[in-house]
């Protein structure tokens, strides 16, 4: 094959691929670069890396006014406990409205559909105000804590996720637990030793998918976290660049590939889910 | 066993909180918050105890937090649209009235002196108080003042701890926190005077200087005389000073009119609300198109197609609020890459124009990825046999996208663009930490050239400066909720999740 024709054919596809890639990695090359370069502020920071230094990170996981591993642990606990909460609730209705027949079920079904349209963060003011007070209640619970802000993220548990799991445990035959049921055994039971271990696949992608939104959100975790060293990453790390001119460029970078690597490893792995869920109508932020 | 076992203990545990936190809201004379966590105890207890409520022994909990955190919000927000509530205006009437008393006190020449220890039960602070004189002991807190007759003593006959009370120690006072609580803490014994800490062990008694007259609905200055008549939720001097703190009322739909039409606000509104719609739609056709032709280019049999698939993939994968703010040090107008790249000098962030295209570019950059998933998957899912006999028949190329595959793409693709509008239309994020919603725009305090109506609420409740102003917030969340509901309506018919009811 001549070189022309190669080209007409397939080389441009190569030109477009190749471009395409270079603008998605753009800013990931840029946080390689100026976290392991050394220097603090971004105008030496380029894509082509002059030296090696391991500086940033000293300074990132030292510096007290932000504790950056704070956030992290901060962020794991509240983004793991919460998607494992939403989970189990969301599995548990889901079951309801699968194996059981109750009166109310479709409109209830209904009504989770039309209330999940209007995301909880169109409530955020309200939110903020309901927070506050109960913080005046009950401190523990309330705005600037961590404990309050799980416990709103689980607001949005019975959701897309039950819908979801639903349309899974659908799937799962009848069957099965009808000759559990012959054997003796309680619904509890054949929900809890039948059906959710052959839905365990399925559970665990639902949960990470839940964890990912969450480390991701930056609004109801802003308006309720208070104190340096409560807040989560997206909160924190805001801080941490928010001045124009401020010299944190370098050590924020760090702080961004830290927090960016374990998020990209567990997306390249739950691709396939992510690209089927897709397309049943779900999106992202 | 082990099953009955965990159930006591789940049991207990639930009653446990629910008797404790009923007992709290007691102790705090909040009857009607009290009342709904009543009624909460019984309904779980009897979801978990009659044998006729199996469905809704899966369905409780998930129902429990949808309705406090998810619809309740709802409703508090439209309520809070028709209220004055904001920074100032945080309280009910009666708190505002004895916060303004509270505010003007002096101390009473011939009035008792104390000497405290102060002790806290669970959250609510009390000071034990002496009388320096008569050596009487006191349990004050903020709802009053107790006869206490079996307080431990020292030697010189000060109350030093109660039973049932934990004192606090003297390294304890040094927290500022503490501090600030000790001082802020008044202890009424009537109407109008209180006893008031006045160092980290001693207190006075000291008296309010203004006193509200409940028939003519005004407060009364008690030395000079001065009248201050209620008016909007303030009490409002002669030369129109505002006491503070004022309290909540219902303004009917003031805010809605201020929206609409006080210039000050409507102003920055309607050009807000256009700015969002252009945004969306912008985003959306966009993101479209270069997931779209990058589906085409790719879509064939070729080297290394996995390769540019993962690559590609990577702006999705990366957390988004991350990629933002990187892209905001990509974007600084004097040291960031860009410019430096391509030697220009353009205030990418600082200027309303350049700041527009920048946070449309960095969107484009994050959501590309999702529509070339999702428009891949469906030209694979469009068997090729039909593009074959299109092309027998003499189409060419481009009359085969165009005629075959661009309408069958639309079938399955146009319900996620509604759906990506939909959530680009309250895309805060992006806007937020890039610009935060800046530069500002002429003529408003609050809202910027690049604010869409979320970060425009955010800032108008949470902005540095301004803000606070939760009533107009919640107004401006009121109208996002019925534009979403119009959309949502709108793609409702078109998804396929109705089928999945059965």
């Amino acid at each position: 094959m001549k070189i022309s024709t190669w080209l007409r054919k397939t080389g441009w596809r190569h030109l477009v691929g190749v471009i395409a890639a270079v603008y998605a990695l753009v800013p990931l090359i840029w946080v390689v670069d100026a976290s392991f370069n050394g220097l603090s502020n971004l105008s030496t920071a380029s894509i082509i890396p002059d030296h090696f230094s391991l500086d940033n990170y000293r300074k990132l996981l030292t510096d007290p006014n932000y504790p950056y591993l704070t956030w992290y642990k901060n962020t794991l606990l509240v983004a793991g406990l919460a998607a494992i909460l939403q989970v189990a609730i969301a599995a548990s209705a889901a079951f309801a409205f699968s194996r059981l027949r109750f009166k109310g079920r479709r409109v209830s079904m209904l009504g989770i559909l039309i209330i999940q349209m209007f995301p909880q963060l169109l409530a955020l003011v309200a939110l903020y105000l309901f927070m506050f007070q109960i913080h005046t209640w009950f401190p523990a619970i309330g705005t600037g804590t961590k404990a309050g802000l799980i416990l709103v993220y689980l607001g949005g548990a019975m959701g897309v996720n039950t819908y979801l799991i639903k349309g899974f445990f659908d799937t799962i035959p009848r069957e099965l637990d009808d000759s559990a049921k012959v054997d003796g055994a309680s619904q509890w039971q054949s929900f809890r030793l039948i059906i959710l271990p052959l839905a365990a696949p399925v559970l665990a992608v639902v949960g990470l998918l839940a964890f990912i939104g969450m480390i991701n959100d930056f609004l109801i975790a802003s308006v309720l976290l208070q104190d340096s060293k409560n807040y989560t990453l997206a909160v924190g790390l805001q801080q941490f660049v928010s001045g124009r001119y401020d010299e944190k460029w370098g050590p924020f970078a760090a702080g961004a590939l830290l927090a960016s690597i374990p998020v990209i490893l567990l997306f390249q792995f739950l691709q396939r889910y992510i690209v089927e869920g897709l397309t049943a109508g779900s999106v992202k932020g | 066993m082990k099953l009955i076992l965990a159930r006591l203990v789940a049991f207990a545990a639930i009653n446990g909180v629910g008797l404790w936190s009923i007992t709290t809201l007691a102790t705090l004379r909040q009857w009607f918050a009290m009342s709904i966590v009543l009624v909460l105890t019984i309904v779980v207890n009897f979801v978990y105890l009659s044998r006729r409520t199996m469905a809704a022994r899966y369905l409780l909990p998930g129902t429990i937090f949808l309705v406090i955190f998810q619809i309740y919000p709802v409703f508090y927000t439209a309520y809070t649209a028709f209220t004055n509530y904001s920074v100032g205006h945080m309280v009910s009437r009666g708190e505002a009235i004895q916060g303004v008393v509270r505010s003007f006190v002096e101390p009473v020449e011939s009035g008792g002196n104390f000497t405290f220890t102060a002790v806290h039960q669970e959250q609510t602070l009390g000071l034990l108080l002496t009388n320096a004189d008569s050596k009487k002991i006191l349990l004050g807190t903020s709802f009053g003042l107790t006869a206490i007759s079996n307080a431990t003593i020292d030697q010189d006959g000060n109350g030093i701890a109660i039973p049932g009370w934990q004192s606090y120690k003297t390294k304890d006072l040094l927290d500022p926190v503490l501090q600030k609580r000790l001082t802020s803490l008044q202890v009424p014994i009537n109407s109008s005077s209180y006893i008031v800490a006045d160092s980290t062990t001693t207190a006075i008694e000291k008296v309010s200087t203004v006193k509200y007259d409940p028939v003519k609905n005004r407060l009364v200055d008690k030395a000079t005389g001065y009248v201050f008549p209620e008016h909007g939720g303030n009490f409002i001097g002669p030369d129109g000073t505002k006491l503070d703190p004022g309290w909540r009322v219902n303004v009917g739909a003031k805010n809605f009119v201020a929206v609409l039409t006080d210039k000050r606000i409507s102003g920055p509104f309607f050009k807000v609300f256009i700015w969002t719609i252009v945004w969306a739609i912008l985003v959306v056709l966009s993101s479209f198109g270069l997931g779209l032709a990058l589906a085409l280019t790719l879509n064939k049999k070729m080297k290394g197609q996995r390769i540019y698939r993962s690559l590609l993939v990577i702006p999705y994968a990366m957390p988004a609020f991350l990629s933002v703010l990187i892209w905001g040090g990509l974007l600084n107008d004097d040291y960031g890459l860009i410019n430096r790249l391509f030697g220009s000098h353009i205030p990418w962030l600082f200027d309303s124009f350049w700041a527009r295209i920048s946070v449309l570019m960095v969107n484009l950059w994050l959501s590309f990825p999702y529509m070339f998933l999702v428009t891949t998957g469906a030209l694979q899912s469009i068997p090729a046999e039909l593009g074959e006999a299109a092309a027998i028949d003499g189409a060419n190329a481009w009359q085969v996208f165009r005629r075959i595959n661009l309408p069958l793409l639309m079938v399955s693709i146009s319900p996620l663009l509604i759906a990506s509008f939909a959530s680009n239309f309250n895309n805060f994020g992006t806007i937020y930490l890039l610009t935060g919603g800046g530069p500002s725009m002429k003529g408003s305090e609050v809202a910027g050239s690049t604010d869409i109506l979320i970060s425009y609420t955010y800032k108008l409740a949470f902005g540095y400066g301004k803000g606070g102003d939760y009533g107009i917030a919640s107004t401006v969340s009121v109208f996002i909720f019925v534009i979403v509901a119009s959309i949502s309506a709108f793609s409702f018919r078109r998804t396929r999740a109705l089928e999945n009811m059965n």
